[in-house]
């Protein structure tokens, strides 16, 4: 491509209107290549214009499909909610109740929970020997007399199995939890004494 | 486009009047149906998409704020729309396209006197054809349908610098690959469509 090709070329790509400056255009006149361009360029700007109308026929068929659609005047109405007065006292009271029962469940402050508690949900009727954290008397609470003691243990939460334990290790042999020697004889057999049995 | 539809008949349209309907429709359908013709280049889908253009248009006439014209309203919706099904298509044409329209009533070719005028077109339209959607939409409403620049930023949601620079870049694109296909052709002793001289 000589210079003046690439002129044209640049001046197309530059103008609006397709035109080219008098110099460029008599070359464009006399050269193959440009006239072409020239021409190429002329079609883009007009050539696209050109397009074959409906036609009547094709326009009435048209026409008619588009306008035998339902109205869409009653659906395009901007969506916006209107509630009548009573709609939205009623809807101001579903509100107000619904805060009202969130308020009421609101969590409260749980209290630690004690030992005796978790007995007496577990083993059921002896809420009063956990309350009292006396011992049951034997002939009211039958079988359940040694649970009502280890209840009682802990009616004072912790402390009193604490107390225990400590006194046990203070003085094993007061608190009748760890076993006192047993008098001769009252063992039982020694592997010897088993041994010679079976022989 | 003409000086355009009264917004007035806009409203009475909206608010359900048969005849403002009838009247914003004869008014427009031939702009709304030369701007799908010349994006799709088929008779069908143009009618496909006008038809569509005015239920999309109806249903949201209510909301519709008067301002700027209604034609630029129907072109907006009709360009959206067939920018949807180009990409649902694939987006560019192979090179076989180009020598082998799909879009194969191609009416425009036929107001063209000369048979070179006919040859220049064709080989036009199939690198337009080849444009990335958006671009070829402004192609088209620019030198096709002779929207202004602002309108058509407005229905390509693209300002009107960036527009400008679409257009520049594409009509040298355009002109080069248009050179290029005629070349070829002359070389193969073929129409663009594909036909033997």
């Amino acid at each position: 491509m000589n210079e003046p090709c690439k002129q044209v070329e640049e001046a197309l790509d530059q103008a609006a209107d397709g035109g080219l400056p008098g110099d460029l255009a008599a070359h464009a006149a006399a050269c193959d290549l440009c006239r072409e361009r020239v021409a190429i360029d002329r079609a883009i700007r007009e050539g696209l214009r050109a397009v074959a109308g409906p036609g009547a026929a094709t326009h009435r068929a048209l026409a008619a499909q588009i306008l035998s659609a339902p109205a869409p005047a009653a659906h395009a109405q901007p969506r916006v909610i209107r509630l009548s007065w009573a709609s939205a006292a009623a809807v101001a009271a579903a509100v107000a109740a619904v805060l009202i029962a969130l308020v009421a469940v609101k969590p409260q402050p749980r209290e630690p929970i004690r030992p005796t508690a978790l007995f007496a949900d577990l083993l059921g009727p002896l809420p009063e020997m956990a309350k009292s954290g006396k011992p049951a008397d034997a002939q009211e609470t039958g079988a359940a007399a040694p649970l009502a003691s280890v209840l009682a243990l802990f009616s004072n939460g912790w402390e009193g199995p604490i107390a225990l334990g400590r006194a046990a290790l203070e003085a094993p042999l007061a608190t009748g939890l760890v076993g006192e020697p047993k008098p001769a004889g009252t063992d039982s057999p020694s592997r010897d004494q088993e041994r010679s049995r079976g022989q | 486009m003409g000086d355009g539809v009264a917004w007035e008949t806009v409203k009475r349209a909206a608010g359900g009047e048969p005849a403002a309907r009838r009247e914003l429709v004869e008014a427009t359908l031939d702009n709304v149906w030369a701007l799908a013709m010349r994006m799709t280049r088929s008779r069908d889908t143009a009618g496909d998409v006008v038809q569509e253009t005015y239920a999309r248009a109806f249903e949201n006439l209510a909301d519709l704020e008067p301002n700027g014209r209604f034609e630029g309203y129907l072109a907006r919706i009709a360009t959206n729309l067939v920018l949807e099904r180009w990409r649902r298509q694939r987006p560019t044409l192979s090179t076989a396209d180009l020598t082998a329209s799909d879009e194969a009533d191609e009416p425009w070719l036929a107001l063209a006197h000369e048979e070179e005028d006919r040859r220049r077109l064709s080989a036009i339209w199939a690198v337009v054809g080849r444009l990335e959607p958006r671009v070829r939409a402004a192609m088209l409403l620019h030198y096709a349908q002779g929207e202004p620049y602002e309108s058509i930023g407005r229905i390509l949601n693209v300002p009107v610098g960036t527009l400008k620079t679409w257009l520049y870049r594409a009509r040298g694109e355009v002109r080069r690959g248009a050179e290029a296909l005629l070349r070829r052709q002359a070389a193969l002793g073929r129409t663009p469509t594909g036909d033997a001289p």
